[in-house]
């Protein structure tokens, strides 16, 4: 076989580079593609993403709206506090991640469980998220950010940032008020739609039903970031386009009707008794007073993460402090629903003032004996006296003139039954039974004029809220006028817009004024005439009120019969509400007021007292204004 | 004496060009580094000077010392793996005191000139070169790809196996035999992937093929960090760039060994497509260039070190250019003539030294 020579082995080499070359041409061609593709046609996006490698742009949370009291107090407010994030980047992508968070973890002395939810969310954290400052600790004071600080500069990716607190100065005394905010729950972003994961919102009361208006607007700021997500001190003209910080906008600040002084004045009467009180102003339906008893501190809950033994604490004491009892707990409102029959029997000339029915202690009815809480008997007892002494035989008497529908009737002009519109998350309507409803619950039991009988002196099935009572109250005050209750006088939003409430009327109601003043007398008499269920408890120092007692049962004596003697507790719980509802001051009445003490036994001498000193805390302030 | 200094501007006009460009890139990539960015301008010097010492000196000393070179090699490749530095996970470098002297680099050119020598020793018959007659050259690639395999270096590897096959084939080789091979490299595959890589190799390779065809973020977030940089940065660099040292993944060091193995991606995202595409016609030039001197030169040694030159940067750049830009994986190779490193930049000096002095010794005899 031939062998090549030099020239030939060379010419063959050069034939094959030639083939060599097309090779390496075509492998360039695919390098100039993707070149192209990739700074040609994906150019604008890989611009969008380095842009978003190095843009860190955090919410700046606005400070929330303050909640005001009328008379000028702070209920709600922000205060500035610190807090440290990380930026998760930086941990995640190394892998001796467990040291590093111990390292954190002790300079910011953190409890276990945090640290065991840091680590949790840190692992979790992927893609976009890593690039998203994660909040570790918050509500740190000024004195101790300062020593974080000397320590941190170790960490890059820790930012120490400004934030707020939620402070309620007057805590428990206007909890049911203000209510409280904590961490947005995942079932609320979905209300609450561009709030973030880590932003807190209101839960009840005003912070709740006026959450968009305190909140604010979100302010932007943007940081240049570099890989390790340490924020960069950079050259303007290497980042064109940079996003423009937006300042946060500070929430709208929420003035309530409420007076301070009378909630204080509340909070103190109550002391350790259950229960509720409402105060309205009488010519326009504000509400002056909302408390309820035993309160709770919202400053302990308004947190991310509501400490647990707290919130067992409240949310299992039988005295149930977080239900505001004003208007989310209905009552027998007893004797205090006396003067609507009175009315009616007024109205359709079923008595005049001067009618009287012989009080006994006690009646026969078919086999059945109805009894007056005194026993010993009223003797003759008309309209006034009925009131004042509030005799029950007198009542029973009228049941065969009132019907389950005309009671019905009647008690609807008065609003019962219904929601009051009160911008207060959380409201019951109590219940107005009609005969539909009766049916309904006690199938099979005719109503007899025994049922009505029991009706008509406030037990029956007729259960109110203690803002309907005083809404009542206010009523009567009122000559017939019913105001939509408000508590909410006017919401200022950080530009000066004021936005006013206005007294809005429910209803005027088509009914003889005479008898209102009637009944009104009759009222005065309670606590100002000897005889009168509040006579002996009421304060006579300050202007005379006019208010009507009322001890309603909560069980009947066969279901209190079938509790352990030996179990006090749950003993006291069966025992009767004491309530007083009032307005003040008689001649031309400016509030109206309704106190129930759960388990109180007694209006007259449990409820009325807590009235009266609302009442008189009104009436000094007053005086000094 | 006179024609000793003759110059080939064809050569060193887009060599020098490539230069200035690798120092453009590597002046704003060690901005923050300055001494290592001086570094570098020593080494491009010491590079030119050693350019100039190899296109004057003999072809036929570098021919003889072709085996010599290749023992040394040998000897230098199984020490690196005794008591080679550590940097990174690999063991690649020998620590000369004043530099880290990367032996793979030298066997880049102990490979390409042992070749040379050795076929240029055996005639070919007319139908081609046997895979027997090969044997002996093919051994002696196989073992330096293997201890560098084990360093481990799978890129200069490759590259290494990649050169020796190119300068192999581009002699005669008998066409049956050829087909023998293309069958053979068909079976030994799978056998490689499933018995020889590494788990971290082969993640590497599946996660490239991964994000080629699709846009799984996840997969690259995590095992293609660097790529997936590299890639932003590419893209961000758009038509003409962000401009001189205002490369942002650049300069907030998003772009991983920006100033080695990713230097390309920062010229790319400082000077956009223009700057990609005039990088990679200058390199396409010169090895074009390269190429074309092997029709002129006498004698098969020149030609294939010729080739082997030519291919050595061709790869160099496809590889280097493809794992900056996604469609390979990472694998350690540099950019020739760009990227930081002292022994590449002596290596690239010694070849082009070479290939100008067979250039400019081929015109002028």
């Amino acid at each position: 076989m031939k062998i090549l020579n030099q020239n030939q082995e060379v010419k063959n080499i050069s034939q094959k580079t030639g083939r060599l070359t097309y090779v390496i041409f075509f492998t360039f061609f695919l390098l100039f593609t993707r070149l192209a593709f990739l700074q040609l046609i994906r150019g604008e996006s890989y611009s969008r993403q380095s842009r978003s490698n190095f843009t860190l742009t955090e919410k700046i949370h606005p400070p929330r709206g303050d909640i005001l009291s009328s008379d000028g107090k702070l209920l709600a407010t922000t205060q500035p506090s610190y807090k440290i994030s990380v930026v998760p980047v930086f941990f995640s992508r190394r892998d001796n991640i467990n040291e590093q968070i111990d390292r954190i973890s002790s300079v910011l002395e953190l409890s276990s469980n945090e640290k065991a939810l840091f680590h949790k969310r840190l692992s979790a954290c992927f893609g976009r998220c890593r690039y998203i400052p994660m909040l570790v600790k918050e509500d740190i004071h000024r004195d101790r950010i300062v020593r974080f600080s000397s320590y941190l500069t170790n960490f890059p990716g820790v930012l120490i940032s400004s934030s707020y607190k939620r402070v309620y100065p007057f805590g428990e005394k206007t909890a049911h008020v203000t209510g409280y905010i904590s961490r947005i729950s995942p079932s609320e972003i979905k209300i609450f739609e561009n709030y973030d994961p880590e932003n807190f919102v209101g839960k009840t009361a005003l912070e709740r039903s006026y959450e968009t208006q305190l909140h604010g607007e979100y302010g932007e700021i943007s940081h240049v970031i570099d890989h390790i997500g340490r924020k960069i001190e950079f050259p303007e003209d290497m980042v064109k386009n940079f996003p423009e910080s937006v300042k946060a906008e500070k929430g709208s600040s929420i003035v309530t009707t409420i007076k301070s002084y009378l909630q204080e004045t509340a909070h103190r009467a109550f002391g350790n008794q259950s229960g509720a009180a409402v105060v309205i102003e009488v010519s326009t339906g504000r509400i002056l007073a909302l408390y309820s008893n035993p309160s709770y501190d919202p400053n302990l809950l308004a947190r991310r993460r509501i400490p647990e033994k707290i919130w067992n604490e409240y949310s299992k004491s039988i005295l149930r402090p977080l239900t505001n009892k004003a208007i989310q707990q209905t009552y027998y409102p007893g004797s205090t629903f006396k003067i609507i029959p009175a009315l009616a029997a007024l109205h359709y000339g079923i008595v005049t003032p001067e009618k009287t029915f012989y009080c006994a202690g006690c009646m026969i009815l078919g086999n059945e004996t109805k009894c007056c809480w005194n026993r010993g008997g009223h003797h003759h007892v008309n309209l006034r006296k009925s009131i004042i002494e509030s005799c029950d035989i007198y009542y029973y008497n009228l049941a065969s003139e009132i019907s389950i529908e005309r009671f019905t009737h009647f008690s609807s002009l008065f609003h019962l039954g219904r929601n009051t519109g009160i911008e207060i998350p959380g409201e019951v309507s109590g219940i107005l039974p009609d005969r539909e409803w009766l049916n309904i619950n006690h199938p099979g039991i005719p109503i007899t004029r025994g049922v009505m009988m029991n009706m008509l002196i406030g037990q029956g099935d007729m259960r109110m809220t203690p803002l309907q009572i005083a809404m009542l109250y206010a009523a009567f005050a009122n000559n017939g006028v019913l105001m939509y209750p408000k508590i909410v006088k006017h919401v200022t939003s950080q530009n000066g817009k004021v936005t006013e409430i206005t007294p809005e009327v429910l209803r005027v109601l088509d009914i003889d004024k005479n008898h209102f003043k009637e009944i009104n007398r009759a009222l005065y008499g309670v606590g100002n005439e000897p005889g009168g269920t509040a006579f002996l408890h009421a304060d006579r120092t300050i202007p005379h009120a006019a208010g009507k007692t009322g001890t309603s049962q909560r069980i009947s004596l066969a279901s209190r019969k079938k509790i352990d003697p030996a179990d006090d507790e749950r003993l006291n719980l069966t025992l009767n509400d004491a309530l007083f509802a009032a307005f003040f001051p008689y001649k031309d009445p400016e509030i109206a007021v309704a106190v129930v003490v759960e388990n109180g036994e007694h209006g007259g001498s449990v409820a009325a007292p807590i009235a009266y000193k609302i009442m008189r805390s009104y009436h000094l302030k007053k005086r000094v204004e | 004496m006179n024609r000793k200094w003759k110059i080939d501007l064809t050569i060193i006009i887009p060599v020098m060009a490539i230069l200035g460009l690798g120092l453009l890139s590597l002046s704003s990539a060690l901005v923050y580094n300055p001494s290592r960015f001086y570094i570098q301008i020593l080494w491009v010097i010491s590079g030119i000077i050693v350019f100039f010492i190899v296109s004057s000196s003999d072809i036929r000393m570098w021919e003889r010392s072709a085996i010599p070179l290749y023992a040394a090699n040998l000897i230098l490749l199984v020490l690196v793996l005794i008591i080679g530095k550590r940097i990174g996970g690999a063991q690649r470098w020998l620590d000369l005191g004043f530099m880290n002297f990367q032996v793979s680099e030298m066997t880049k050119l102990s490979i390409i000139l042992f070749i040379a020598h050795r076929l240029n020793m055996k005639p070919t018959l007319e139908d081609g070169y046997n895979l027997i007659d090969v044997f002996p050259e093919a051994v002696a690639t196989l073992v330096c790809m293997g201890l560098i395999y084990y360093e481990p270096d799978l890129g200069s590897s490759i590259l290494i196996g990649l050169i020796a096959l190119i300068m192999i084939m581009s002699s005669k080789i008998n066409k049956k035999w050829l087909a023998g091979a293309i069958i053979f490299t068909a079976v030994i595959t799978p056998l490689l992937w499933n018995f020889v890589l590494h788990d971290y190799q082969k993640n590497r390779v599946i996660a490239i093929a991964t994000m080629m065809v699709s846009d799984s973020s996840e997969l690259s977030q995590t095992t293609l960090y660097h790529t997936n940089q590299s890639i932003i940065a590419v893209g961000s660099g758009q038509k003409t760039g962000k401009g001189y040292r205002k490369g942002t993944q650049n300069m907030l060091r998003f772009i991983p060994e920006h100033h080695t193995d990713f230097i390309f991606s920062v010229f790319a995202e400082e000077f956009g497509f223009a700057g990609t595409s005039l990088l990679l016609l200058l390199y396409l030039y010169l090895i074009t260039k390269i190429l074309n001197a092997v029709s002129k030169v006498k004698d098969k040694f020149s030609a294939l070190v010729l080739v082997g030159a030519a291919t050595l940067i061709w790869i160099h750049v496809l590889i280097n250019v493809g794992m900056v830009t996604g469609i390979l994986p990472v694998v350690g190779i540099p950019l020739p003539l760009f990227s930081y490193g002292g022994s590449s930049m002596i290596l690239m000096a010694i070849i082009l030294g070479l290939v100008h002095n067979i250039s400019v010794n081929s015109r002028y005899t």
